[in-house]
């Protein structure tokens, strides 16, 4: 099995396994959870990955950061009851 | 577009990602399962994206790298060339690595230069140094290096063995150290077994002489990390591994 058909394999498991624990409803925690098992496959694969393989899963990393971003700023106006 | 083509996997990832995708829609749209739709075009997006890369069919790549050693062995053996090979680092007059193979004994490295393949050196220095077969895969694996391979020594060598390895698919491990004076590689198949044993049964003396492409990027890549010319002193060949004893030559 090639590197990128490994991370594609562990990261649908990962998916499935944060779906089991999160449950339907928790978004925010299940696509946080997701982040992080993104984030962790880049690191631990990044030296065996090519460049174009890197940049996409960068791009994946980067709309997850938006994403995270998002999740906090909406919880700390919620904390301030600004909305 | 032949059938055949569609069940290369880099259309395959984009029938399963374009799935995924679909069902993320329709559960986004008349469900309520936020999760298992947002997990769904996560997979979807995952599989389209980074299941990207072309591939060849296995005897394809197989022949290809067939064609690119035997023509190299059958002049070796026209020309009656018994020595075993010695690969050569890159040094003050080589700016790459070379495989030396001598005519007769062993008697000693010539000096070996860039643009010289026949080397007459004199009397047990006489033979032909040679580019390796699997330098231009062993330079694919150092551009995903974090360091330079040269003379980094044994841990060097085993990481860029171990991009060879995981990155590139050529072996499914491998193992690299120092025992009783001599360094002993062993690599451990991943699917070339059968080109392996093809190459073999047209000449036993390749593996000795110059290598096929994925033996002899990892001899080069050992050369290269310890900074030494390594001569093939042993080989051993069982179902699932090859072992090479290498002499390191000072």
């Amino acid at each position: 099995m090639m590197i990128h058909q490994k991370i594609v394999v562990s990261l649908g498991l990962w998916t499935a396994i944060c779906l089991v624990l999160v449950g339907g409803h928790n978004l925010e925690l299940f696509g946080i959870l997701l982040l992080i098992g993104v984030l962790i496959s880049r690191e631990l694969t990044s030296t065996f990955t090519d460049l174009k393989t890197g940049d996409r899963m960068d791009t994946l990393i980067y709309i997850g950061i938006i994403f995270f971003v998002a999740v906090v700023s909406i919880r700390i106006l919620d904390i301030l009851e600004i909305i | 577009m032949k059938k055949e083509d569609l069940k290369s996997p880099e259309y395959l990832s984009k029938v399963i990602g374009t799935i995924f995708i679909i069902l993320s829609i329709y559960l986004f749209i008349f469900t309520e399962q936020i999760n298992t739709a947002f997990a769904s075009l996560f997979i979807g997006v995952l599989t389209i994206t980074i299941l990207h890369f072309k591939t060849v069919k296995i005897s394809t790549a197989e022949s290809m790298l067939e064609s690119s050693v035997m023509p190299l062995n059958d002049l070796l053996e026209d020309l009656d060339l018994d020595g075993d090979g010695v690969y050569v680092p890159p040094n003050e007059q080589l700016s790459s690595s070379r495989t030396y193979i001598p005519a007769g004994d062993f008697r000693g490295i010539p000096t070996l230069y860039d643009e010289m393949t026949v080397i007459t050196g004199g009397a047990g220095r006489t033979g032909i140094s040679l580019i390796p077969s699997g330098a231009p895969i062993l330079d694919e694996a150092k551009e995903h290096m974090e360091s330079e391979l040269y003379g980094i020594g044994i841990e060097g060598a085993r990481e860029g063995m171990g991009i060879l390895t995981h990155g590139l698919s050529l072996a499914k491990s491998f193992s690299l150290r120092r025992e009783d004076g001599s360094i002993k590689l062993r690599i451990t198949h991943n699917g070339f077994n059968d080109y392996c044993e093809e190459l073999r049964g047209k000449s036993t003396k390749l593996c000795t002489r110059t290598g096929c492409p994925i033996c002899s990027a990892y001899i080069t890549c050992a050369s290269e990390g310890l900074d030494t010319p390594l001569r093939i002193v042993g080989f051993e060949k069982d179902e699932k591994h090859i072992k090479f004893t290498l002499e390191e030559v000072r």
